[in-house]
């Protein structure tokens, strides 16, 4: 019997040229009997990452072997393979400074970085040529005689036999070892189609242009020992395995070393945790812990854990980052399944507090799963950077770097690149595309292409659609994760290969996090939330106006305010942290929630996870009779009875696998990874068995069993863990407890902060004017550039800034502001000489700034226009202007103001339409409280929001405004399909249909018929001006 | 004495061309293909609610039968040069601006037709006869007229007052005024011309640049606006009777040789070539026959012709007596002088092209190829027959050892054969009809000939080729 090591083999990582997953190659190596496989991407290691997983869960016998192809300037091509750790962390150190002096995506190497490789095993691929390889092969030879060989290739091209006959020459010549390589880009031939397709796209030619560029055939697949005995002679295949022997490094081998430095001398990790938590300990409960005996314990536990998996670095690297914002006052918030601690209260990470939630603090670090702990910081989205600067500046650049993100090819982008390379025109993929449903769960992709006229029959079309099977989930490049740093104590580049980032300044890892994740080693994840911002914001005006100073633990402090949750079930939560989308808000008089907890699984529920696994309803029923739940074990029953007996969070999953289904904790935790790709990979359904198997073996019932795993399979990727949900619910509360006490700073925190959240300002400054806020208009002598509060008849009011006028840049407000005397401005020409760029000036006086200088905008910005066509200082000299302008109609002020600040304080335009009489019969938002349930009724309204949640029924939710007020609108997926044209483009609509009560007063009306009343809006605008 | 002017506005040129040929009502929408938006829809797109700048996913979503088709400028002024052609036989000052309008000095013409509106009944009838979508105003200057018709005003007038009122109505977007100065125009309030008519010169000169002054004053005809007129182009086109009937082919070239020689006066009197010449033999009582003659190179020589021409005649039979012929050349180019490499040897009498003529006129112009190397693994298509006119590509290089001689068809092996060389295997093609699967072998034969042989993967054996 032969065998073999392939010692030459690229996975889709080496992008646009391997066509096959590095777990589809491992495997079918494996499957062919080779002894080991070595993954070498082109100057990567991020497809020897998941290789390695895909062993690791599969219990492969295969060896793998890390290493890597490169090609250098000059032509030169050579696989090398790392023998050792330290051969590893040479070849990572020769990539880093391969990519760190190219940009994004490409990389540079010369004979000189050959030079380096004092560990690693060389394999030199011969070209051909005679001269030019006996030159390499000097060269070569004089760097590294016993760690060089030839490798060579059989692809049953023409004239190989001279091919290899060079290479005994060389050998002989240089007496140079050879080995059979394989070359493999594909894990089958079968991938021969898909590899041409690929290197079609990496051509930009289609693949029938591309003629004898293409592979010649599919020898570049992995091939059976058989065939390879046929084509190679027996030495040099025990020269592969004899290589093969020689490679003992893997990548479980990979530790990583902790930054140091944030020890201080005389501490041991453990007890500087330790003594940190203990200080914790004193400013959170500063009142002592006599009435919860149970929470010194915990910490206890808590700490033991931490300990037996060395964790506590960690924590303490998390620690200073908080520390260091905190310091800066920039708000910052913990979530993640470890920030479920009170250690991580205690050490301030989060501010969920443990007297309030302790059903959370059960569970912490599984011990029984080999999970890392992970704890996620939001911080406030505009200053974000602070926190990585100072990152970047405490660890350097060589030992932290961001995470990457393998960007992977999805239908959308699949369908455009095999569409081109298979030489379909531009045009029609362009239709396809913008015409395939995605969200369409009835009808696959295929099917819909067919019925948008694609021929299915042809044999174009039947590869077209299945290579964008094929290549669906096939990566594409790296990208850089949100925030996910990763920290040494050591180079980085000793660890794993560091890349440019396409942004400036930002270096990438080439591993992802699910990588990270297989191989054991943490990153900290720096996000950046807006809400945090805005919070901040309300705190400081609060401060300012009020002179009350609040922080968000003060507010949580006080625990459960009845009115506060009064005005969470009216679903008055426009603006408000997560509950304020269409969905949370319909769900919130439904659900009612009345304490803490219930937010947490209110964030949780409303979730196209549980909607589609269809928990909501037993969970309502389940609530009003707690006395009817039937929990099928006592074991189930510990799991689900904090939510009423319905799995809400992922954790719950993960738990019933464990508990009902007898998954150990590895189990467990390769099926949480499933649940969050199984839709690329359809991993679930291998689990789904396991588990409905281990749940009848338990004595459940297959009806119960499958049920289980319905919801399973709904969770998907958007199952929420607890752990986030109570961190999310923090800040859902804090928002919405600033709503109802400070509802002007509130407001003015939110309009500061933004772009963020689901409203645009025009929504936010409607709503507030519907709790009675005074709204004050942008004015010259009166704004600066955020928006104010200010005090107006007797209470606070909320004058607008110039942050709100479209085309003003930040700048240009602040001089205003600078060169504003205490009177203010006493005339427009005293603007005029500030040199202020003329496209601001007049965007200024269309947002009506100057209403207090001049008659009206129209005048103010014709006056305005000649400011710089004639220069500053001839204009004094101009003759006075014969003409001006007539002031603006109501209905051009409306569109004047829609086009310079987004919105209008004076007009609604369902208003103008109503009062020209334009609008028919119709009842407004606010009136709709005196129709009967089921009545039908129009309505008529600004289409402020479209939403369609990820559920099944494909349902679509409209929100309309009038001057009046909201309405919801419920447009069904047949009614959405036949009336697409109304509901696609129109920006004001008359809805006609069926009113309908739910409980707790939810009002929806379901559209029956859609009129888009959106032309009348330029009718106006006409009818508005006459004609002499 | 104040001019008046005619505009033909001609919103959907390419979608009209298109309907012509459509019997069936069918949603079609033409798209400007840089940014995707619709252009041009027929009436069954616009019920479905497709409109005009809407883009193409939009209108995708609105109709599913939908026909979609780029928006083709060229053929839009094509169509637009034949409306031009067609109008020249009534009015004879046309004006092209842009793809779709037409300007017509109409003030030059109404002496000849006894006033404004026997002129426009002219026109309209052969407007109408032409079925194309269109909107016409006249006004005082062609800016005027431009502008009315785009607005659609649809009146024929050349009362000062009626137009200048319908003026002021414009919307500033028609205008020619660059989108930017209108938008800061309506920004203040300003929609239509007579707003901005209604502001000084002086006032405006203050704010925007002198294109919106030169603008307003050639709409209201203070400044003069130059306009270059429609030509016909000049084609040769000479109908000669005969003067007693002609059955024989032959003896056709007699007088066609007349015909030639007023072609080469034609052309040599403009220094012009011409590469196609056109006979239409009238014959009696039979349909007309029409013999086209080309000259790849430029050609105005009578006699040069003539012997192209004879060699047409020879394969033409007669079905009819001939009555008449004309001849006509459609396209002449500028003479060139011939100016060939210095140091090529000349080879024989006649040049490439020349050579290519004589071919193309003796065995047809699909008849004759240049072969050329292909690109592709399949050796098949290693060579390919290209039109003759495509000049030699340059090799393509390192091509595998391939035979020389290369059987049209592979024919199964039938000697026995010893396999010196291979295999090379080629299993490609799989997109197009021929995909190929083979292992390539080159062998020797008993009488040592050097064999190409492959074979498939149900193991039958094929000979390819021989090589020398």
């Amino acid at each position: 019997m032969h065998s073999y090591a392939e010692l030459f083999c690229q996975s889709n990582f080496s992008f646009l040229t391997g066509a096959s997953h590095p777990e589809e190659l491992v495997e079918q190596a494996h499957l062919l009997g080779y002894q080991a496989i070595a993954i070498t991407d082109e100057c990567s290691v991020a497809g020897v990452a998941r290789a390695y997983t895909a062993i690791k869960e599969k219990s492969l016998t295969i060896k793998l072997i890390v290493g890597s192809l490169f090609t250098l300037s000059d032509g030169l091509r050579l696989v090398v393979l790392c023998p050792t750790h330290t051969a590893y962390a040479e070849m990572c150190r020769v990539i880093t400074n391969a990519r760190r002096r190219s940009p994004k995506g490409q990389y540079e190497l010369t004979f000189w970085d050959i030079r380096t490789f004092k560990q690693c095993l060389l394999i030199w691929l011969p070209q051909g040529n005679e001269a030019r390889d006996n030159a390499w092969a000097e060269q070569l030879t004089a760097v590294c005689q016993e760690r060089l060989w030839i490798g060579c290739q059989r692809h049953l091209t023409a004239n190989e036999s001279d091919y290899l006959a060079h290479c005994e020459k060389l050998s002989q010549a240089y007496t140079l070892p050879v080995t059979a390589c394989g070359g493999v880009l594909m894990h089958h031939p079968d991938r021969l189609p898909l590899q041409h397709t690929l290197c079609a796209i990496r051509e930009g030619t289609p693949v029938a242009s591309l003629g004898r560029h293409l592979l010649p055939n599919r020898e570049r697949s992995l091939r059976s020992l058989d065939k390879l005995a046929h084509l190679f002679p027996r030495k040099w295949l025990d020269e592969s395995v004899a290589i093969a022997k020689r490679c003992t490094f893997c990548m479980s081998e990979l530790r990583y070393q902790y930054p140091a430095e944030l020890i201080p001398n005389g501490h041991t990790p453990t007890s500087y945790l330790r003594q940190l938590v203990e200080q914790g300990i004193k400013t959170r409960f500063p009142y002592g812990l006599d009435d919860y005996p149970h929470i010194l314990p915990t910490i206890e536990k808590e700490l033991k854990l931490i300990a037996l998996k060395r964790y506590e670095h960690f924590f303490i690297t998390v620690y200073d980052i908080v520390q260091f914002a905190k310091s800066r006052h920039i708000l910052y918030q913990g979530r993640g399944s470890a920030a479920n601690s009170i250690v991580c209260y205690c050490l301030e990470i989060t501010a969920v507090d443990p007297r309030q939630a302790d059903l959370l603090f059960e569970r912490f670090i599984s011990k029984e799963r080999d999970e890392e702990p992970d704890i996620d910081v939001d911080f406030e989205h505009e200053r974000r950077e602070e926190v990585i600067q100072y990152i970047y500046q405490k660890y350097g650049r060589h030992r932290t770097a961001l995470a990457a993100t393998v960007v992977s090819y999805r239908t959308k982008s699949a369908l455009r690149e095999v569409g081109k390379a298979l030489g379909i025109k531009e045009t029609q993929l362009d239709y396809f595309i913008k015409n395939i449903n995605h969200r369409d769960r009835d009808l696959s992709w295929q099917t819909q292409i067919q019925t948008l006229g694609l021929d299915a029959n042809a044999t174009l079309s039947q590869h077209f659609t299945s290579l964008v099977e094929q290549i669906r989930g096939f990566p594409r490049h790296l990208s850089q994760h949100v925030g996910g740093f990763v920290i040494a104590s050591g180079p980085l580049y000793e660890l794993v290969p560091v890349e440019n980032a396409s942004m400036a300044d930002r270096s990438v890892i080439q591993w992802d996090k699910d990588d990270l994740e297989s191989l054991g080693l943490l990153k900290v994840d720096v996000l950046a939330l807006g809400m945090l911002t805005a919070i901040r914001k309300s705190f400081q005006l609060i401060a300012k106006h009020y002179q009350h100073e609040w922080t968000i633990p003060d507010i949580t402090r006080l625990r459960d305010d009845p009115q506060v949750y009064r005005m969470i079930q009216k679903a008055d939560t426009v603006g408000v942290f997560q509950i304020e989308s269409r969905a949370q808000m319909s769900m919130l008089p439904r659900l009612r929630p009345k304490s803490y907890y219930d937010l947490v699984i209110q964030i949780a529920i409303v979730r196209p996870g549980p909607i589609q696994g269809g928990m909501v309803h037993p969970f309502l029923k389940n609530r009003e009779h707690p006395a009817d739940i039937r929990y099928p074990s006592k074991a189930l029953e510990q799991v689900l009875g904090r939510t009423n007996g319905v799995p809400i969070f992922q954790e719950q999953v993960i738990k019933i696998a464990m508990v009902a289904a007898g998954f150990s904790g590895g189990e467990a935790d390769q099926l949480r990874r499933a649940m969050g790709t199984w839709k690329k990979n359809g991993q679930l359904e291998m689990y789904g068995e396991k588990l409905v198997k281990g749940m009848l073996a338990n004595h459940y019932e297959l009806d119960y069993a499958q049920r289980i795993f319905e919801q399973i399979k709904g969770f998907g990727t958007y199952g929420f863990p607890e752990s986030h949900a109570a961190s999310f619910a923090v800040l859902a509360y804090v928002s919405s407890w600033l709503k109802h006490y400070y509802p002007a700073a509130f407001y003015v925190g939110l309009l500061n902060s933004w772009p963020m959240g689901f409203y645009a300002p025009a929504q936010l400054i409607e709503d507030a004017k519907r709790h009675h806020i005074h709204i004050l208009p942008i004015c010259i002598n009166q704004s600066v550039y955020d928006h104010t509060l200010e005090y107006h008849q007797q209470e606070w009011a909320i004058r607008l800034g110039f942050r709100q006028v479209k085309g003003l840049s930040e700048a240009t407000a602040m001089k205003l502001c600078e060169c504003r005397s205490e009177k203010g401005f006493a005339c427009i020409d005293e603007i005029r000489k500030l040199n202020i760029r003329q496209d601001e000036l007049e965007a200024l006086a269309s947002a009506n700034v100057f209403k207090a200088l001049s008659q009206h905008r129209y005048q103010a910005r014709w006056s305005l226009m000649t400011a710089t066509n004639q220069g500053t200082i001839l204009s004094e000299a101009l003759p006075a202007d014969a003409f001006s302008p007539d002031a603006a109609s109501d209905m051009q002020s409306l569109v004047e103001d829609y086009q310079s600040i987004r919105l209008s304080l004076d007009h609604h335009p369902v208003q103008l339409l109503r009062e020209a009489g334009l609008l028919g019969r119709y009842t407004p938002a606010d009136q709709l409280i005196n129709i009967r349930h089921q009545q039908v009724v129009s309505v008529v309204g600004l289409v402020t929001g479209r939403q369609r949640p990820g559920t099944s029924k494909g349902v679509t939710f409209m929100t309309l405004e009038d001057d009046t007020g909201y309405v919801n609108v419920v447009v069904w997926l047949a009614t959405a399909r036949h009336q697409q044209k109304h509901f696609l483009k129109s920006t004001i609509v008359k809805v006609t249909g069926i009113l309908e009560r739910g409980d707790g007063g939810v009002t929806h009306v379901i559209a029956g018929r859609i009129e888009d009343k959106s032309p009348l809006l330029d009718k106006l605008t006409f009818k508005a001006r006459h004609f002499h | 004495m104040q001019g008046l002017w005619l505009y033909l506005h001609f919103p959907q040129l390419q979608l009209d061309s298109l309907l012509k040929q459509q019997t069936q009502e069918e949603a079609v929408i033409i798209v400007e293909t840089s940014r995707m938006q619709v252009v041009q829809m027929s009436p069954a797109a616009y019920e479905s609610g497709i409109r005009k700048h809407m883009n193409l996913g939009a209108a995708a979503a609105l109709c599913e039968a939908l026909q979609v088709l780029p928006y083709e400028e060229k053929s839009e002024r094509d169509t637009l040069k034949e409306i031009a052609h067609h109008l020249y036989h009534i009015t004879s000052d046309i004006s092209f601006s842009g793809p779709s309008g037409l300007l017509i000095r109409a003030h030059t013409m109404l002496n000849l037709y006894q006033g404004l509106k026997h002129y426009w009944l002219a026109l309209q009838h052969q407007l109408t006869a032409l079925e194309f979508t269109y909107h016409y105003a006249t006004g005082h200057t062609p800016l005027a007229a431009k502008l009315l018709a785009l607005q659609g005003w649809h009146h024929i007038s050349d009362d000062n007052e009626k137009i200048t009122s319908a003026l002021k109505k414009c919307a500033l977007r028609l205008t020619d005024l660059d989108n930017k100065s209108v938008q800061k125009l309506n920004r203040i309030g300003i929609q239509h011309l007579g707003e901005l008519m209604a502001i000084p010169l002086p006032d405006i000169a203050k704010r925007f640049s002198h294109d919106m002054a030169d603008y307003l004053g050639r709409v209201m005809g203070l400044l003069p606006h130059p306009v270059s007129f429609y030509h016909p182009e000049p084609h040769f086109h000479h109908y000669k009777e005969l003067l007693y009937e002609i059955t024989d082919s032959q003896r056709l070239l007699t007088p066609i040789t007349h015909l030639l020689d007023a072609l080469e006066r034609f052309l040599r009197l403009r220094d012009k070539l011409t590469t196609q010449i056109c006979f239409t033999l009238h014959l009696r009582d039979a349909p007309e026959l029409s013999v086209y003659v080309g000259a790849q190179q430029g050609e105005y020589r009578a006699a040069m012709w003539k012997n192209l021409v004879s060699l047409q005649l020879e394969k033409l039979s007669l079905t009819a007596p001939v009555t008449g012929m004309t001849l006509h050349a459609e396209k002449a180019y500028i003479r060139q002088p011939e100016r060939p490499d210095l140091f090529t040897t000349k080879q024989g009498e006649l040049s490439r092209l020349q050579l290519l003529s004589m071919l193309q006129a003796k065995v047809g112009e699909n008849a004759v190829f240049s072969p050329r190397l292909g690109n592709d693994h399949r050796p098949e298509k290693h060579s390919l027959q290209v039109n003759s006119l495509n000049t030699p590509a340059s090799a393509v290089s390192a091509y595998p050892l391939r035979p020389s001689f290369l059987l049209p068809h592979p024919v199964p092996l039938t000697e026995k054969v010893t396999i010196e060389h291979g295999p090379e295997r080629i299993q490609t093609g799989w997109w197009d009809d021929a995909p190929a699967e083979r292992d390539y072998f080159i062998a020797r034969n008993h009488a040592g000939q050097w064999y190409w042989v492959f074979r498939t993967p149900q193991q039958q054996w094929y000979l390819h080729g021989i090589f020398s």
